[in-house]
Parts: structure tokens; C-alpha cells; sequence
């Protein structure tokens, strides 16, 4: 009781403690604002960025698919019958005829099968590529960091 | 000590509350009001933007793996009017480049606009990224000049530019073997952009397969909703029972034939008679599909985009082949059954000849056949009755389509018994294929069960879909067993033995083929016409165990009217390039090799 007197007395003897105290108060609550505004704003800024970079990315990924068939129909092309057959002409090859062809067993060979030399057209299975975290508001962030440690703590030990 | 005022700060106070009071009544208005919608539209229009993705086309491979139809890059060539400056520039520079008209581009990129909306002209479409290239590079220099003298020149001076042009790049549809295998592969108009589809051949039939599913999805403006864009699988791929190498063949060697005949048009099929897989089909008009806007040139009216499967014809006595298949299976002949050929007999009270109006004397079923005896095959339907004939030329598929998975197949119905326009006679020209009229694609599924212990087998090109990477066989499919395996294994050596003795033009050296021509009269508006005919040949091999069946059509040969000399000919050219591409050895060493 004697202890809290003297505090009474000591504030009222010197009024700029009282200043001291509003204006400490003042910018405790200025810096944990600043602090809020400041995660929000980085927060925002790299989703903002993420997705930029994210349709960057698509557009590459749309462009690279397109480069893929392009270059493989190129390659088609540069493979194709009448090409090979001119390339062959011109290296001095001509049509075997059926009397020049040698036939032999080699064991485990039967014969050529039907085969696919070239992959389908391009699949995606790739996963997710922005992160929640990206997607979500501060607030809904928020809720789902408190939904995730509140099943946490409601889980069981085995 | 006086009370302090508060009357400033009351003041103050109220006149913001006021004032936010005002604002918060004046956004219920906004939102009550009936322009609320609009607005609310508007900003829906700003937030994100409604984007069909389509999928990649699948490709189209040839049984080996090899590419015949594939998607290419290209370009949408097009400005934005917001930032177009010097349309002089622009114009000079696409009319260079692209061979367009410099007025056309002029008229189009100076149109004025002062808005800051943007507004979007289109200048070219489908441009090669070749010539893209050349519109980067010089626009790159005229944006490294004015760099350069930015510093030099006056405020009002402009540099020529090509500020505005912008290009998007999409893909169009490709065909590396241009005109090879064009008639089974049709053509994707890609030209008509969200509507474009197959036409014709396996672009047509399976075009759903190969355009996959597009998927519309909103694309946020906005970069803090910005979500990815959906995985959106590619169009199925197809893998053709079509073998390029022996396509390629048959083309060159039908268009050789077409040459030297004088032929009006030919046609070549070649398929496996096991599996009924098709290996080739060669027809005379063919066309590059990298180009089938120019289709009408090539087909004009009604000339079938693939005759093998759009066009019946009346066969001639390549037919006797199912009439004495029929007969031997009902059990109304057998090879040594004997035949007097007087040179004529009556059916339905009408004279029937032979192709020379000759009498042949003595024949048994093989001479029939080897001599192609109309008499004696009229005889053999009589024998038979209308009523098994037509059964067996139903169950052989005469008349109905034979389920080739390619688009356009026509099939002429069978007049029979009962029918207005049946005559008696009918019976006897059926017979040996006049009257009755086909497509090559049904004569090969109906003959090939004959090459395939009496299995008639669907005909088909294709042979395996790939669908997100996974890879699905089309099995074989028995259409039906018209004949026994028996009746078959006689027949084919009545036909390989009638070719040996004729010493016929069909043959090919190491190998036993069985096989028939066919010369038949091409019916007109006013009877049969005077010179004009169809020259046919089918045939398989090797005999004992046929691996191929080529059924070859010359239309209006000029060189020769008859079969055994213009279309058998072309058929032994055939197998004997067939069995090399097919790493088919000789019978010899065939059974050489087996004994080892």
C-alpha cells in the first residue's frame, strides 16, 4: 500500500513521466501496426509476384509445347518419304529388288513389331505449383493457421 | 483556473461524422440503385476474363511410329492502335515481308483512335514464324536507331517504327508427307479457328479422339487472384495400321501404271487379310492437306475424296471369285466338276456370253475360273438358286458398308429377288460381277476371308489410340465366317493354279499368289458403254499362308481394255515390291528357312 502511494505521489510530482508513458504507449501500438501493414503489404506484394511469375511461366510452358510439336513435325518433315528417298538417290542407293535380298534366321528375332518411336503429344501431370499460402487473404491465412494448430492439439498420441 | 472549450472539437467531430455519414448513404444508394448491376458487370469484366483453352490436336502415326499428321507453330499478326505512330512504316514493312497489299495494312493500322481502351486489328493470320523473325529483326533496328539519335533529334522529329504490331503465336495442323496417304488421312481445317474440325479419312471419323476436351476457365487480371491455368491434356494420338514405306509404293507405282495405261483414275488397296488391317490405300487423286483450301481443284463435284472407299463400281469377274466360293461351299460344285461351255446360255430368257463370245468345250471349275467363264459362272449361280446366291453375296457384305473406320464409305444395295428392278437375268451378270455394283474396300473384306480360312475381318487403319500417355489397341474384329477354312484353302489353290497355267501376268517370281482379274463394262445412261471398261485384279499370297491381299482397279485403261493385261501386270509390280518392304522371303527359301 505504501509502495503504490509512492508511485501515486512520485507521478503527480513529475508530470512528463506521464507523457512518457502515453507516448511509449503511442508507438508500442505505431510499431505493432506498422509490423501488421508491413507483413500484409510483403505478403501481398509476393503474391502479387507469384502470380505474375506464375502466368509468366505459363505462357513459357504454352510456348515450349508449341516449340515441341513444331520440332517435332520439322523433324518429321526432314524425315519424310520422298525427302529419304531423294537423300538415298542422291548417295548413289537405289530400291533393292526381291532377288538381292538375303534372308537368314537369327534366333530370337521375330521379325519387326509394330512400335511407337515417338512420344505422345505432350501430358501434364505436374503438380500444384502455387502454394496456398499465395491464394489465400491474411485473415483466411490467419483462420487456417489456427484450424491447422487446433487439430493438432485435438490429436492423439499412439 | 478556467474549464476548457470542447466546442471546437464538437465541431470538428460532426462535421466528419456528417460527412462520413453522407458517403456511407451515398454507397447505398449506389448500391440500391438500378445501375448497381451494371457497375457490378463492369468491375466483373475488369476482375477476370473468360479463356477457352483448346488442346493440342494428337499426331497421326504411320505403323512404325512415323509422323503423317502433326501440329506446327504459327502466328496472328495484328497492332494495337493505342500505340501505332508511323502506319507508313508498318505498311511498307508487312507488304515486304508478308507479299500483302501496303493499302490494305495502311487503311487498317491508321484508323484513328484516341481512346486509351485498347483496339486490336488483325493483319495476317497463319503467318510462318520464319517471317516473324524478319518483322523482329527490323524492328529491333528501327528501336536501336532511335535510340541512338533520340539524343540528336528534334522534339517533334519521328524516327520510323513499328510500334504497335504485336504477333500471337498458335498452332495449325501439319502434314510432313504432304499428298502421301492424303486420302485416308482427310484434313483439319484449322483456318476456321474455334470451328474448325476433320474433314474426310481418319481426321473426320475420329475427330473428336484427336481434339480432346477444351476447358473454359476465368483468367484473373487481377495478379493477387492470378490461379494456374488448367492441366488440359492433349488430343489423343493415333497410330495408323497404314505402313508409309509401302504407301509411298503403291502411290508411285499406281501413278506409273496411270501413265502408261492412259487410265482415267486407279486405285489400290492393300491389307493384311488376317487382321484386316489396311497397309496402303492408293488412290489417283490426291492432294497436299497442308493446303486443302485448294480441295475443290482436286475433287471437283462429286468425285469421292477416296474412290477406295466413296465409289462403287461394277467389279467384273474379280466377283467370280465369291460366286465359285459360294458354290463350293454349298457344296453345288467342286474343282474337277465338269462344264461344257457351248458359249452361250440363257438366264431369264436373255443370252449370256463369254468375254470373247467364244466357246471353250470342256472346262472343269478350275478352267472356268482360269478362262473366266462367264457361261459356266452364270451356270454355277443357276445351280446355286437366286435365293443361296444372294444369301452368300449378304453374308460376304456386298452392299453394305463394310465398317472401315474412315469417313465417307458408300456401299450400293444389292437388287434381289423380289425387288422391282430384279430381272432373272440379274442372277446370271451378278455373277460375274456385272449388275451389281461395289466399292474396292467392300470386294477386298468380302475376298479376303477367302485368304483367311473363311474369316471375313473388319477392315481398319486404326491400330492403337495413345490418350494421356496410356496406349490402346483396336483389336481385329471377325465381321462373320461366309465360307469354311476348307472351302477357302480350295479355292485359293484353284486360282493359284489357274494363274500358273494361264502363265498369267499376275505372277511373281519366288512367290505363289493366287488371284483373278477383271474386265467389266462400265454401265451408262443409255446401257454399257461402247470401249470404255474397268480393269480389275485381287489377288493373294504367298498361297500357303497369305500374308497380304492387293485388290488394284484402272478406270478406262486406254492401252488395253482388259484386265490380265493392264491391272495384272501392275498387280505382280506390286507384290513384288510388297514382299521386300514386307521382309517377305521367297517361298523357296520361306520353307528353307522353317526347316532349320
Amino acid at each position: 500500500m505504501k509502495i503504490r502511494n509512492r508511485l501515486n505521489q512520485a507521478y503527480q510530482q513529475a508530470p512528463w513521466r506521464k507523457a512518457t508513458q502515453k507516448g511509449v504507449f503511442f508507438l508500442i501500438v505505431a510499431i505493432l501496426t506498422a509490423s501488421v501493414l508491413w507483413v500484409m503489404l510483403t505478403v501481398s506484394v509476393q503474391a502479387a509476384s507469384a502470380g505474375l511469375d506464375v502466368r509468366a511461366m505459363d505462357k513459357t510452358v504454352e510456348e515450349t509445347q508449341r516449340e515441341i510439336a513444331s520440332l517435332r513435325t520439322d523433324i518429321a518433315v526432314s524425315t519424310s518419304s520422298s525427302r529419304m528417298e531423294t537423300r538415298a538417290k542422291e548417295l548413289g542407293f537405289r530400291p533393292a529388288g526381291p532377288d538381292e535380298v538375303v534372308y537368314m534366321v537369327i534366333p530370337g528375332y521375330s521379325g519387326r513389331e509394330p512400335r511407337i518411336s515417338a512420344p505422345p503429344p505432350t501430358v501434364n501431370n505436374e503438380p500444384v505449383l502455387i502454394k496456398p499460402v499465395y491464394t489465400l487473404s491474411l485473415s483466411e491465412l490467419l483462420l487456417k493457421g489456427l484450424q491447422n494448430a487446433n487439430s493438432f492439439s485435438g490429436g492423439r498420441l499412439p | 483556473m478556467n474549464k476548457p472549450s470542447y466546442t471546437r472539437y464538437w465541431f470538428v467531430g460532426g462535421l466528419l461524422s456528417a460527412v462520413g455519414l453522407l458517403i456511407f448513404l451515398w454507397m447505398v444508394r449506389i448500391l440500391l440503385s438500378p445501375e448497381a448491376e451494371d457497375f457490378r458487370k463492369i468491375g466483373k469484366a475488369y476482375e477476370s476474363t473468360e479463356r477457352i483453352i483448346y488442346p493440342e490436336r494428337g499426331n497421326i502415326y504411320d505403323r512404325w511410329g512415323r509422323l503423317l499428321a502433326g501440329n506446327m507453330e504459327t502466328y496472328e499478326l495484328g497492332a494495337d492502335l493505342r500505340y501505332v505512330s508511323d502506319p507508313q512504316t508498318i505498311a511498307a514493312t508487312l507488304a515486304s515481308i508478308l507479299g500483302v497489299d501496303y493499302n490494305d495494312i495502311f487503311a487498317l493500322v491508321s484508323e484513328e483512335w484516341t481512346s486509351d481502351l485498347p483496339r486490336y486489328v488483325t493483319l495476317g493470320t497463319f503467318i510462318d514464324p520464319e517471317k516473324i523473325k524478319q518483322i523482329e529483326t527490323i524492328q529491333d533496328q528501327l528501336d536501336e536507331q532511335r535510340m541512338q539519335s533520340s539524343r540528336r533529334r528534334k522534339k517533334d522529329d519521328q524516327m520510323p517504327n513499328l510500334d504497335g504490331v504485336q504477333w500471337t503465336s498458335m498452332m495449325k495442323r501439319s502434314y510432313p508427307e504432304h499428298s502421301l496417304a492424303a486420302n485416308v488421312l482427310g484434313f483439319f481445317a484449322y483456318r476456321e479457328r474455334e470451328n474448325a474440325r476433320g474433314y474426310f479419312g481418319v481426321e473426320e471419323k475420329y475427330n473428336q479422339l484427336l481434339t480432346g476436351t477444351p476447358i473454359k476457365y476465368d483468367d484473373a487480371l487481377d495478379p493477387y487472384k492470378i490461379k494456374e491455368i488448367p492441366n488440359v491434356p492433349p488430343g489423343a494420338s493415333l497410330v495408323l495400321t497404314i505402313d508409309r514405306d509401302i504407301q509411298a509404293m503403291a502411290e508411285q507405282t499406281l501413278s506409273q501404271h496411270i501413265q502408261n495405261t492412259g487410265s482415267k483414275s486407279g486405285t489400290i488397296v492393300i491389307a493384311d487379310p488376317e487382321t484386316g488391317e489396311l497397309l496402303a490405300v492408293a488412290v489417283s487423286e490426291r492432294f497436299d492437306p497442308n493446303e486443302y483450301w485448294t480441295y475443290g481443284e482436286t475433287f471437283p463435284g462429286i468425285t469421292a475424296y477416296n474412290r477406295a472407299i466413296g465409289t462403287t463400281y461394277e467389279p467384273g469377274s474379280v466377283f467370280k471369285v465369291l460366286t465359285m466360293a459360294a458354290a463350293l461351299n454349298a457344296g453345288v460344285v467342286d474343282p474337277s466338276t465338269p462344264f461344257l461351255d457351248t458359249g452361250v446360255i440363257m438366264v431369264g430368257g436373255v443370252a449370256i456370253h463369254n468375254w470373247d463370245r467364244g466357246a471353250w468345250g470342256p472346262q472343269d471349275m478350275t478352267g472356268c475360273m482360269q478362262h473366266s467363264l462367264n457361261v459356266c459362272l452364270a451356270w454355277i449361280a443357276q445351280e446355286l438358286g437366286p435365293s443361296r446366291f444372294y444369301e452368300y453375296i449378304n453374308s460376304f457384305g456386298i452392299g453394305h458398308l463394310s465398317g472401315v473406320d474412315l469417313a465417307g464409305e458408300v456401299s450400293q444395295p444389292v437388287l434381289v429377288p423380289g425387288d422391282s428392278a430384279w430381272y432373272d437375268v440379274n442372277l446370271g451378270t451378278n455373277s460375274f460381277g456385272q449388275g451389281i455394283a461395289a466399292t474396292p474396300i467392300q470386294m477386298v473384306a468380302a475376298i479376303s476371308s477367302v485368304a483367311n480360312d473363311g474369316r471375313m475381318m473388319t477392315p481398319h487403319v486404326l491400330k492403337s489410340v495413345i490418350d494421356n500417355g496410356e496406349q490402346y489397341n483396336n483389336p481385329p474384329q471377325v465381321v462373320g465366317t461366309p465360307i469354311t477354312a476348307e472351302t477357302a484353302h480350295t479355292l485359293t489353290e484353284m486360282l493359284a493354279t489357274s494363274l500358273e497355267k494361264e502363265a498369267s501376268n499376275a505372277l511373281v517370281e519366288g512367290y505363289r499368289v493366287a488371284g483373278k482379274t477383271g474386265t467389266a463394262e462400265i454401265p451408262g445412261p443409255e446401257g454399257y458403254l461402247a470401249s470404255a471398261t474397268n480393269a480389275s485384279f485381287v489377288g493373294w499370297g504367298p498361297a500357303d499362308n497369305p500374308r497380304f491381299i492387293v485388290y488394284v482397279w484402272l478406270e478406262q485403261p486406254q492401252s488395253s481394255s482388259w484386265g490380265s493385261v493392264v491391272a495384272a501386270p501392275l498387280f505382280s509390280e506390286i507384290v513384288s515390291k510388297l514382299t521386300v518392304l514386307m521382309d517377305l522371303p521367297p517361298d523357296s527359301v520361306r520353307q528353307e528357312l522353317a526347316n532349320q
